[in-house]
C-alpha cells in the first residue's frame, strides 16, 4: 500500500472509529484487550495503541463508561460499557451513515 | 523498575500538554491494557511492541484532545522565535537606524556634523555581524529533536557571550536576546520537572516587575517624584500584575509581556540616550511575563 492510500484510509476510518467503538459495546460489555483484537482483525486500527486515547475521550465526553468485573484470571477486570449518551450519538450516526453510505455507494457504482 | 512502568513514565512525560485528568485517564485505560495482557500470557516486550511507541500514543492522545502540543514543547518553541524576532529587530535598530558615529565635513567657513548608522559608517557587513544573534537564537529550532535540549542551551550560553564580549560596542542591545534564550533553557525544564513555576520563581519574577515601583516610591518619598494619578496608577498596576503573578495567574504572564514588547518597539521610534537600560528593562519584562504565561500552573 502507497503512503497516500495509507493515509486515505487512516483518514477514513477515523472519523468512524468511535462509532464502530460504540456500536460493538451497544451488543455487549468488552474489556479492552479484547476490544483492542477485535478492532485489530476488522483492519480498523492499525495499532493497539490508538484505540486507548480514543477510549479516554469517549469516557471523558460520556460515551461510554468503565466498570470492574470478576474474569476467570481471578483478577478483576475493567470493561467498557455504552452510556445512554452513546447510545444517542450511535443513534444519530447510523441515520447520517445510511444518508451518506447510500449517496456514496450511488456515485461510485461502476467505477474500478 | 520494571520495564512497563519506564515505559508508562515516558507516555505521562510526553502528555504533560493534557489537563490531569485527561492525562490520568489515558494511563489508567492503557494499565488495563498491560494486565489484560499480561493475563493473557503477553510478554512485556509484545505487548509494547503491539500498543506502539510512547511518542505515537502521546500523538494519538493530542489528536483525540484537541490536538494541543504539549505545554513543554510550546512553552520552547514561543521563547526561541520571540528571541529570533527580538534579535532581528535589534539587528535592524542597530544596524540601521541607531546614530552611532558623527562625522564633521568642512565646506568652506562652515562645520556641517553628519550623524551616521553603523551601516553608512561600516558598510553593508557590519549588518551580518548585528544578526550573528538571531542566528543563534534560531538555530535550536532548525535541529533534530534528540539536539533540542543541548543546542538550546549552547544558543543561551554563546548568545550572552557575545552579549559581553560585544559589550564594548553593539553586544548590550542583544541582551534581551540572551535573557530569552535563558528563558528557553529554563522554562520547559520547570515545566518538565515540576509542571511549571513554583512558589520561588514567582515571587521572583514579581520581584522583577515591582522593583521599579519600589524605586518610584522612594523617589516620592525623597520628593524627587510628584505625586499624581501619572505615577501612582502605573504603581498600582505593575503592584497588581505582580501579585498576580506570585499567585501564578497565566494572564498577568501575557500582560507584563505585552508591556516589555511595547516597550522594546518603541525604541525603534525614539531612541536617546536611555536606549540601552530601555532595551534592558523591555527585554527583562518581555522575558519574566512571557516566560510566566508559558509556563504558569493555572
Amino acid at each position: 500500500m502507497t503512503d497516500s492510500t495509507e493515509r486515505l484510509e487512516t483518514n477514513l476510518r477515523r472519523g468512524v472509529l468511535e462509532f464502530c467503538v460504540l456500536a460493538l459495546l451497544s451488543k455487549e460489555e468488552r474489556y479492552g484487550l479484547d476490544l483492542a483484537t477485535d478492532l485489530i482483525e476488522r483492519r480498523l486500527i492499525a495499532s493497539e495503541g490508538s484505540l486507548y486515547p480514543l477510549l479516554s475521550r469517549m469516557r471523558e465526553n460520556g460515551l461510554v463508561e468503565t466498570r470492574w468485573q470478576p474474569s476467570g484470571a481471578g483478577r478483576p477486570r475493567r470493561y467498557y460499557a455504552i452510556t445512554a449518551l452513546g447510545t444517542d450519538q450511535l443513534t444519530s450516526f447510523v441515520d447520517i451513515w445510511k444518508s451518506i453510505g447510500g449517496q456514496v455507494d450511488q456515485l461510485l457504482e461502476g467505477i474500478q | 523498575m520494571n520495564t512497563h512502568d519506564t515505559y508508562l513514565d515516558e507516555i505521562r512525560r510526553r502528555l504533560d500538554g493534557l489537563t490531569p485528568s485527561q492525562r490520568e485517564t489515558v494511563l489508567d485505560d492503557l494499565r488495563g491494557h498491560l494486565a489484560d495482557a499480561a493475563d493473557a500470557g503477553r510478554s512485556q516486550e509484545e505487548t509494547q511492541a503491539a500498543l506502539g511507541t510512547p511518542s505515537e500514543i502521546a500523538q494519538r492522545s493530542y489528536e483525540e484532545f484537541g490536538g494541543a502540543p504539549s505545554a513543554v514543547d510550546r512553552a520552547w518553541r514561543v521563547l526561541l522565535w520571540t528571541a529570533t524576532g527580538t534579535a532581528v529587530m535589534l539587528a535592524a535598530v542597530v544596524a540601521f537606524l541607531m546614530p552611532s558615529y558623527q562625522v564633521s565635513t568642512s565646506n568652506g567657513p562652515y562645520e556641517n556634523i553628519e550623524t551616521l548608522s553603523l551601516v553608512d559608517a561600516f558598510g553593508p557587513g557590519i549588518a551580518l555581524l548585528a544578526l550573528i544573534p538571531a542566528a543563534i537564537a534560531v538555530a535550536p529550532l532548525l535541529v533534530p529533536e534528540r539536539l533540542h535540549a543541548v543546542i538550546t542551551l549552547t544558543a543561551a550560553i554563546a548568545t550572552t557571550a557575545f552579549v559581553i564580549i560585544a559589550g564594548f560596542s553593539i553586544g548590550g542591545y542583544f541582551a534581551p536576546v540572551a535573557m530569552l534564550a535563558w528563558a528557553a533553557v529554563i522554562t520547559p525544564w520547570r515545566l518538565r520537572i515540576a509542571g511549571g513555576f513554583g512558589f520561588g520563581w514567582r515571587i521572583a519574577a514579581a520581584a522583577v516587575i515591582i522593583a521599579p515601583v519600589l524605586v518610584w516610591l522612594a523617589g516620592i518619598s525623597t520628593g524627587a517624584i510628584a505625586w499624581g494619578a501619572v505615577t501612582v496608577i502605573p504603581m498600582i498596576i505593575s503592584a497588581a500584575l505582580a501579585a498576580l503573578i506570585a499567585m501564578g495567574y497565566r494572564a498577568a504572564g501575557w500582560a507584563v509581556a505585552a508591556f516589555g514588547a511595547i516597550t522594546l518597539v518603541s525604541v525603534i521610534l525614539n531612541f536617546g540616550m536611555l536606549a540601552l537600560g530601555v532595551i534592558a528593562a523591555g527585554g527583562l519584562l518581555l522575558t519574566v511575563g512571557l516566560a510566566h504565561a508559558l509556563g504558569a500552573r493555572r
